[in-house]
């Protein structure tokens, strides 16, 4: 019994102990790609005179990173998420192929927005070719603001950053008339401008 | 006993499995009610003009196929001067019905075509016209022709003398195309290396289409004759298609705080006031010819379906009109005001439906792939929308009395969305 307790013990100690490691190897990290008010001049010399001043973002920028090291940072996200037949909805999908979690990829791509604050985002609406142009030019759009929202209310990215636009059914990326192919084509697409 | 029961059982079960195959076994017969008319399309014997001849008669057998109402015999040839006894002598044992024959010849810039329309039974000639038109638009002749023979025939004057505007292209560069109401002459009208979509009549020498010329999509007017183009309204971040709206102003969905409703929009791109007001997607605009009744696709209850609003009475009223289905969408109502054709998707199969405008009497008139906006002919007896049947992208027609369908014009590079405009006529 002893041992028993021991074991559970030192099991939370061990847990307690990565915890802490992730967390200081985040906040370590941060600093890299980050907006600080520490790393805002324009913020620090407002607060020196006592006044009341509101973080420039778009003048903040403290993009370390070279244009080559965020092209390949952007490189590693997936630039596409997918939606069900005739669906706006943020939502695992597990058919037809496709196995994602839109979540985390809008998480992703959140983060490289949050860390690049001169990246803006335009997230283009799909749909597969089933249905009425015009009731899938609406659909699209939907499906492109549904992500909008998403980083917008959940990361606090600023509105004006992302742009949405609606192809409806006219941009496949597969061509085919079946499930999977159609399960490919009903997507939001982002693309990173600078 | 045991094997008794057990043997009882099975012969049940196959029993029962053989009458359940039984029933969706069907036969699919012709409907007797709509024979075949039987017309003799003969003469236009002239040698010196066979490339005149030739084009008029190709649009009237095309037009005349079109119309699913005829069966062609083409075994005669003489001239326009013969006797119409004698010609109609020779259907009667041919056991036509009616008789179209003619000749055709050039002069000066001019194209002339005489013909003469027999009613076999009745033995009279019910036709007997020169037409001529200049040598660029010869061929409009052969619709009118088709046109008066319905006429006789049908009691109503033939769909021919009409155009249809659509989209082709690939990925982002579509543009808008004219053409004949049997895909004939087809012309481009945009070339601008953008995506140009869903081009909609909105008067005889007008249209709208949709297009991301600056980036995003907003409404373009175009005049047909000018061939001069404004940007209508680009007041949303997603604005669908245009079509008119009582005299000088336009019904236009477009995305307003994340909801996409209907507004009326004036000539100058100002929003004036909204048709609807609900969550969600509320598109398609189609109105009665006295705009008193609209008929839209709305997904408020999750699927799209097909809605009427009332718009004369003091307190607009919405009825739904469809219940058939998760997927009803692209109303178009006909010019008589009587029917709505509309598109329907049921079990992974794609129709086009018709109802009568109260929403009863709803069928299917034809299943194939990828069909979208249906659009009346201005007669109210044909839709022409485009499809796929059989492999073959295009614009079809279709004959909503018999569902007799036919490609007027096939591209595999043809975009869903097209209009059919009004009957052209002479200012």
């Amino acid at each position: 019994m002893k041992r028993l307790i021991v074991f559970i013990i030192s099991i939370f100690l061990f847990g307690v102990v990565i915890s802490g490691c992730t967390t200081s190897s985040t906040t370590s990290k941060s600093p890299n790609y980050g907006t600080s008010s520490t790393a805002n001049p324009y913020a620090k010399s407002s607060a020196s005179n006592n006044s009341i001043s509101y973080p420039n973002v778009e003048s903040s920028s403290s993009v370390t990173l070279s244009p080559e090291e965020l092209q390949r940072l952007i490189s590693t996200v997936k630039k596409e998420i997918h939606f069900k037949f005739n669906s706006a909805k943020i939502e695992p999908i597990d058919e037809y192929g496709i196995d994602e979690n839109p979540n985390s990829i809008l998480d992703s791509i959140a983060e490289i927005m949050k860390n690049n604050s001169s990246i803006k985002l335009r997230i283009e609406g799909n749909c597969d070719e089933r249905g009425t142009e015009e009731y899938n030019l609406a659909l699209g759009q939907r499906r492109a603001l549904v992500a909008k929202r998403y980083l917008v209310n959940i990361h606090n990215i600023e509105p004006s950053r992302i742009d949405t636009l609606s192809y409806g059914e006219s941009q496949p990326i597969d061509p085919e008339h079946n499930e999977i192919a159609w399960a490919k084509n009903r997507r939001d697409h982002f693309v990173f401008v600078r | 006993m045991k094997k008794i029961f057990f043997v009882f059982v099975l012969f049940f079960i196959i029993l029962t499995s053989q009458a359940s195959y039984a029933k969706v076994f069907t036969f699919t017969i012709e409907n007797p009610q709509y024979k075949p008319i039987k017309i003799g399309l003969w003469g236009f014997e002239n040698k010196s003009n066979d490339k005149i001849i030739k084009k008029l008669v190709d649009t009237i057998k095309k037009d005349i196929d079109i119309s699913g109402l005829f069966a062609l015999d083409e075994s005669q040839h003489f001239s326009y001067e013969a006797p119409s006894s004698v010609v109609r002598g020779l259907a009667k044992i041919d056991n036509l019905d009616y008789i179209v024959y003619g000749n055709a010849f050039r002069k000066n810039n001019n194209a002339y075509l005489s013909v003469k329309m027999i009613d076999v039974s009745k033995g009279r000639v019910f036709e007997d016209k020169t037409f001529f038109a200049d040598l660029d638009s010869f061929e409009w002749i052969g619709n009118i022709v088709v046109d008066e023979l319905m006429r006789y025939v049908t009691g109503v004057y033939g769909p021919f003398e009409s155009k249809i505007v659509f989209s082709k292209g690939r990925g982002k560069i579509r543009d808008v195309y004219i053409c004949d109401f049997n895909g004939n002459n087809i012309i481009k009208l945009t070339n601008w290396h953008t995506m140009n979509i869903l081009p909609k009549w909105i008067n005889k020498k007008t249209i709208s289409f949709l297009s991301y010329r600056y980036g995003k999509p907003s409404i373009f007017l175009f005049n047909l004759y000018t061939g001069k183009s404004r940007r209508l309204f680009y007041d949303s971040d997603l604005s669908i298609s245009a079509i008119r709206y009582d005299e000088d102003k336009f019904a236009i969905p477009f995305n307003k705080d994340g909801v996409v409703n209907i507004f009326v929009v004036n000539k100058k791109g100002k929003m004036l006031r909204n048709l609807t007001n609900s969550y969600g997607i509320n598109v398609s605009p189609a109105f009665t010819s006295d705009y008193s009744k609209m008929v839209y696709v709305s997904n408020r209850t999750a699927s799209p379906q097909l809605y009427m609003k009332n718009l004369d009475s003091f307190i607009s009223t919405t009825q739904r009109l469809t219940f058939n289905g998760k997927y009803n969408s692209s109303p178009a109502i006909s010019p008589d005001n009587k029917k709505i054709a509309y598109i329907s998707i049921n079990k992974g199969k794609t129709y086009l439906r018709i109802m009568n405008i109260d929403g009863t009497e709803d069928k299917p008139v034809i299943t194939g792939y990828n069909l979208d906006s249906p659009s009346w002919s201005y007669d109210s007896r044909y839709v022409a929308v485009t499809a796929e049947f059989n492999g073959v992208k295009g614009i079809y027609i279709i004959n909503s009395l018999n569902n007799h369908y036919s490609l007027a014009t096939g591209d595999n590079n043809l975009y869903n969305g097209l209009s059919v405009g009004n009957k052209i006529s002479k200012e």
